[in-house]
């Protein structure tokens, strides 16, 4: 069978993100996984674009990592050493600028 | 003969004194003559000021040259030393200052709880420039041992276990008995000092004549950092807890670099899933990879060499193998892991009450109760089975879940908690703690785990945390955890 990439919809949403990435959408993508990995998939007002995810202990030292090699496969960017990082990674916020400042 | 720990180190610098013995992440090093010089600077610094046999000196530092010497030069005076970890939060660092009950403090300013009342003294710049030394007049009680690590205790307050001289030396020379090592490797100091892998990275090294390569703060726990550390400083012998080389694997980018250095790979500290393991033998084929297995108690007391080629369709993970030549192995009626010898600890720091629970006689024998089940396999290798008690071994820490309980149960908002294990989706353990709040609305999570990282070090918060509206209790009243374990949460 012909691969048709744009029938996988891993492909379509990779695509969608890198014409279409804004701030508010990367922030929304990290809000998901959030919610999915810290709060056990269940909506909270607690997690703010500004929450403080390191320096208050939300968010341990694997889940950032998960949470790199996620913004790396959905943003198609990569993270440096150095950057993997509370200056980077510290709220939805700064994530969000921070990858946009990638994918420039 | 050797018969001290920095014996090891005059010894090689006898030897080899222009061969580095530490690399730091900043580029500097040391030759041996030179740490033995540094070393000797700290024995005279102490001795003159009545700090020799019999006292306590505790350690307040990241990882250094100059912390290396310190600790040498401690053990070369006859004291004992007592890594404390830097990353403690305040709180638990002044409540194990409280028990160890030092003589002495070597540590880095930015580290040190100021309220604390000590003599802070002046040094020559002959012992390094950014540790201070302060002394605790009165009139303590000595210790004779070489040092002292603290590991989680059930009830709420971390224990210390004492290392003598000889169990130390009896691990060492098993290490270099057992495995091939030689001038020329270049050791990995992963783990921190308060932990017991570090005694096998540091002694072993020194004994072998080899080089320490100590990582940057934040490189362990950042995998990609931890790779390019691993590959880029061309580490030969590496000795690790399978959680870090599983996030290296994963997150590290590990592919990116090439890996013909490594000869030797050991992980201890917890069960390694098969899956990342055998993917980590595929990454680096010529690395012989070692299980080896102990409680701070005993160090390294049973060790298996994983085969190559291994089997694909392996799922149960490998055994903790043989007992050590040098130890004896007994295994209770219960199916408990029993070790005698000399690797064998005399007991905890102040705490008699512990030594009567953790040791029995067997056979005119005293024997260390590890609380560990095993089994025996059909080619006489021991498999790990789980826990006599509810500890946990989580990153190759181990967690007594009471203690972390306790921290919780202290949050006004917290009306009863339990802390179990679970696993993540690689097979790693993780810490759940199922809470019952006692006002109308739940407490927030970052106001759970601010608080647990105010009392506990970070590998002691848990991973989870879930809300239920009572716990299940059986029928004493107490916490149903066989229950709550089963429970889909």
């Amino acid at each position: 069978m012909k691969y048709e990439p744009f029938h996988n919809p891993q492909v379509i949403k990779n695509a969608y993100f890198w014409f279409m990435a804004t701030t508010e959408t990367i922030a929304a993508t990290v809000r998901s996984f959030l919610i999915e990995n810290l709060y056990n998939g269940q909506e909270t007002a607690e997690l703010t674009n500004d929450t403080p995810l390191i320096s208050s202990r939300l968010m341990d030292s694997i889940v950032a990592l998960k949470l790199v090699n996620y913004l790396e496969e959905n943003f198609s960017i990569e993270f440096e050493a150095h950057e993997v990082d509370q200056d980077n990674l510290n709220t939805i916020a700064i994530i969000s600028a921070f990858v946009q400042s990638k994918m420039k | 003969m050797i018969t001290t720990l920095a014996g090891y180190v005059f010894q090689t610098a006898l030897q080899h004194p222009e061969v580095i013995a530490v690399e730091s992440a900043g580029g500097d090093s040391i030759t041996y003559s030179g740490l033995t010089a540094a070393a000797d600077a700290w024995t005279e610094t102490l001795t003159q000021r009545g700090i020799g046999a019999g006292s306590r000196v505790a350690l307040l530092a990241p990882k250094s040259i100059g912390l290396i010497a310190a600790l040498l030069g401690i053990n070369r005076c006859g004291a004992t030393y007592i890594p404390i970890d830097p990353e403690a939060p305040p709180e638990r660092i002044r409540l194990l200052l409280r028990d160890v009950d030092p003589h002495a403090l070597i540590f880095t300013p930015e580290l040190f709880p100021s309220d604390i009342p000590c003599q802070l003294q002046e040094m020559g710049a002959a012992v390094s420039d950014n540790l201070r030394l302060a002394l605790f007049p009165g009139e303590q009680h000595t210790t004779e041992t070489a040092f002292i690590l603290y590991t989680s205790g059930s009830t709420g307050v971390p224990k210390g276990v004492m290392i003598s001289t000889s169990n130390a030396l009896g691990f060492i020379n098993w290490a270099l008995q057992t495995f091939s090592f030689a001038a020329g490797d270049r050791f990995s100091s992963v783990a921190p000092f308060h932990f017991d892998l570090s005694v096998f990275d540091i002694y072993v090294c020194f004994a072998s004549g080899g080089t320490l390569i100590l990582p940057a703060e934040n490189t362990v726990r950042n995998a990609k950092a931890f790779a390019a550390w691993l590959a880029e400083t061309k580490i030969t012998v590496t000795y690790c807890t399978p959680s870090v080389l599983n996030a290296m694997l994963h997150f590290g980018r590990p592919e990116k670099y090439t890996w013909t250095n490594l000869r030797h790979v050991f992980f201890a500290g917890e069960v390694f899933p098969v899956k990342p393991l055998h993917r980590l033998m595929d990454l680096w084929p010529q690395a012989a990879f070692h299980n080896l297995y102990g409680p701070t108690e005993t160090n390294v007391c049973t060790w298996y060499s994983i085969p190559r080629p291994y089997k694909q369709e392996r799922e149960q993970p490998y055994p903790i193998g043989r007992v050590c030549k040098h130890l004896q192995a007994h295994i209770s009626d219960e199916g408990e892991l029993w070790i005698a010898g000399e690797n064998v600890t005399p007991g905890y720091f102040n705490r008699p009450e512990k030594n009567a629970d953790a040791f029995a006689e067997h056979n005119g024998k005293l024997f260390y109760k590890t609380g560990d089940c095993v089994t025996i396999d059909a080619n006489g290798n021991m498999e790990y089975k789980g826990r006599m008690d509810r500890m946990i071994k989580k990153r190759g820490y181990r967690i007594e879940p009471g203690e972390v309980e306790q921290c919780l149960l202290r949050h006004p908002a917290i009306a009863d908690a339990a802390v179990i294990a679970q696993t993540d989706s690689d097979g790693f353990p993780l810490l759940c703690a199922v809470l019952v709040h006692s006002g109308t609305t739940a407490p927030l999570l970052h106001d759970i785990k601010t608080w647990c990282a105010t009392h506990l070090p970070p590998y002691m918060i848990p991973e989870r945390i879930r809300f239920l509206d009572n716990l299940p209790k059986n029928s004493s009243g107490k916490t149903d955890y066989p229950q709550l374990t089963a429970m889909h949460l």
